[in-house]
Parts: structure tokens; C-alpha cells; sequence
């Protein structure tokens, strides 16, 4: 029980590692240009 | 100005739903591109890649309306993306076979031996035994540990073995004056199916200039297949495990058995045999 309780702690925090820590500048970027063609796209 | 303004309300009011999957789909691929430039060290075309994007985008527009020039700046998105796939032909086929594997957990190989976990675990007290006399002799060793059916031509350029694993086995391959001792070792389970094989050298230019050819032939593997390979350096005796293109050195005993036991799916078999055991209780 002990070990199922931690293996999913250390699933969790490799979650949010690879979600909001890993390559979080590169993630971020995309994130601003994406928005920013979408609506460059909508507005000219 | 005001009606640019109106025409971004208009549309975010009208289609909210279809800009939001356009806006994901497009961070996704922007993403994708922009992660993949940046593991082969090309970051610098990460800045063309924007330019050329938002200016695609832009001059194709019907306001600006130069619909030539902005395909161009499209095209030019599309060449550089084939040009990066060309100059990382490596990574891209690793790319791929990676997507097509189909892996729930990195950390396991998905492969049913055909031995009981005890002989796993004699193999793997083995592997670990055989690693750490060979460090305290600072003798040079390379053994990969493949879950999966490696490619021929690999095994071919050494010698075909098939043998029950064993440590007195292991250190006899790598003994400097044994005929196979200049080559890799390949593992399968509990049992040595080739040794003296040559493996493909790694080419990132991120491997320690300390490091030799065992090092990087050693992670050179781990860049094709889904292997893990374990290195012994000859000149400081330390313990490398190499995995997915990566190589963590300074290995203890403990640390290896515990990367092997999670390699051949051991841990979770043990948790397995845990829960059927409590079922068993109830």
C-alpha cells in the first residue's frame, strides 16, 4: 500500500515536472506565438 | 484600429471554440518544432522559425495582401523544418520508432523473458557483481541490456553466444586478454546472446571530452534502440548507465541493481505479486 501510495507521488511530481518544469521557456514561447498568430490570423 | 479591434471580438464572440482548438494545435506544433531544434542544439533557428511564422501569417493576411510573399515566408517555415530533419536524420528516425512504440512506462521495458523473476534476479545480482569486480580492476566493460529483438546486422559483427548469464562468465568476456573482450556484451534476460559486437558511436557533441570510444559507443546504442547499456571505464574504474541517449555515471552497486530491477519490470511484478497476494487474503 505504502509503495502503490508512493509510486504515485513520484508519478505525480513527474507529471508536473514534465508539464510545467521541463523545457517551461520553450512551452511558454509557443504558447505567446501561437496566440499571437491566431490572432494576427482573425484581425488582418 | 477600431475595426481591426472589432473584427478580434466578432470572431473570439462568434467561433470560440474553433479558435481555441486552432490556437492549441498550432502552440502544439510550434512546441513540437521548437523542442526538437532545441535537443540538436540548433536554438539559434528557433528566432527564424518565429520571424518566419508571424510574418507568414501577416503578409498572407487580406489586409496586408501579399498573398506571394507571405506563402513564401510559409514555404520557407516548411524547408527549414525538412532542412533540421535532413541535418538530424538520427534523431528524427529515433523520433519516429519511439512514437511507434507504443511504451506506457519509459521506465520498464515491455518484454516477457522467458525465465522466472528468480533467475531475473540471479541475472541481475550477476550483472552487478561482474560490474563492480571489473571497476575494482579498473577493467573496461560494456554489456547492453536488450528487452527486444536486436537488429542482425549488430549481432552479426560479433559472435553469437546464447549462454546462461553468470559473473565469472561476464569478467572471462572482458578479461583484456580474451579474444571478445574489445566489443559489447548483449543481454537478454538471463542469458548472454552475443559479445565483441561493435555498436554505432554517439555524435552528440554534449559527451564529456574525458570520455572514450566504450562511452560513447555505450550511449550511441541507447540513441537507436531501446536499450539500456551499462559501461565500465577502463582508466577510472566508474560505473556508467546509459538510457534513451543519456548517460548518468558514478553507479553504486544499490543503484545499479535498482535501475536493472525497474529495467526488467521486477519491481512492478513484485507489486503485482503483493496485490494477488492480498486478494489472496481476503
Amino acid at each position: 500500500m505504502k509503495e502503490n501510495t508512493e509510486q504515485k507521488k513520484k508519478g505525480a511530481a513527474a507529471f508536473f515536472k514534465a508539464v510545467f518544469v521541463h523545457n517551461i521557456g520553450l512551452k511558454l514561447l509557443s504558447i505567446a506565438l501561437g496566440a499571437v498568430l491566431v490572432i494576427l490570423a482573425v484581425a488582418l | 484600429m477600431q475595426e481591426i479591434w472589432n473584427r478580434i471580438v466578432t470572431a473570439f464572440t462568434e467561433n470560440p471554440v474553433r479558435l481555441a482548438v486552432d490556437f492549441v494545435l498550432t502552440a502544439l506544433l510550434l512546441y513540437a518544432i521548437f523542442a526538437f531544434v532545441k535537443k540538436n542544439n540548433a536554438s539559434r533557428l528557433i528566432k527564424y522559425i518565429v520571424v518566419l511564422a508571424v510574418l507568414a501569417v501577416v503578409l498572407s493576411s487580406e489586409t496586408v495582401g501579399l498573398p506571394v510573399i507571405g506563402k513564401v515566408a510559409g514555404y520557407a517555415i516548411v524547408i527549414t523544418t525538412l532542412v533540421i530533419a535532413v541535418m538530424f536524420p538520427q534523431e528524427l528516425r529515433r523520433g519516429l520508432w519511439k512514437i511507434s512504440s507504443h511504451k506506457t512506462d519509459t521506465a520498464t521495458f515491455s518484454t516477457h523473458y522467458d525465465c522466472s523473476d528468480e533467475d531475473l534476479n540471479n541475472a541481475i545480482d550477476s550483472i552487478v557483481r561482474a560490474a563492480q569486480n571489473m571497476a575494482k580492476k579498473n577493467v573496461g566493460a560494456l554489456m547492453v541490456i536488450a528487452p527486444k529483438d536486436v537488429p542482425e546486422h549488430i549481432l552479426e559483427s560479433g559472435t553469437a553466444l546464447d549462454s546462461k548469464l553468470s559473473c565469472p562468465l561476464l569478467e572471462c568476456l572482458f578479461n583484456t586478454k580474451a579474444p571478445l573482450h574489445d566489443g559489447a556484451v548483449f543481454i537478454k534476460g538471463d542469458r548472454i546472446i552475443a559479445a565483441g559486437c561493435f555498436l554505432p558511436l554517439t555524435e552528440s557533441t554534449d559527451v564529456d571530452k574525458e570520455l572514450g570510444t566504450r562511452h560513447r559507443a555505450g550511449i550511441g546504442i541507447t540513441e537507436k534502440l531501446d536499450v539500456l547499456t551499462i559501461i565500465v571505464s577502463e582508466e577510472t574504474g566508474v560505473i556508467s548507465v546509459a538510457k534513451g541517449g543519456e548517460l548518468i555515471r558514478y553507479y553504486d552497486a544499490a543503484m545499479l541493481t535498482d535501475t536493472l530491477q525497474q529495467v526488467y519490470g521486477l519491481k512492478a511484478s513484485e507489486l503485482t505479486a503483493d496485490k494477488k497476494s492480498k486478494k489472496r487474503r481476503r
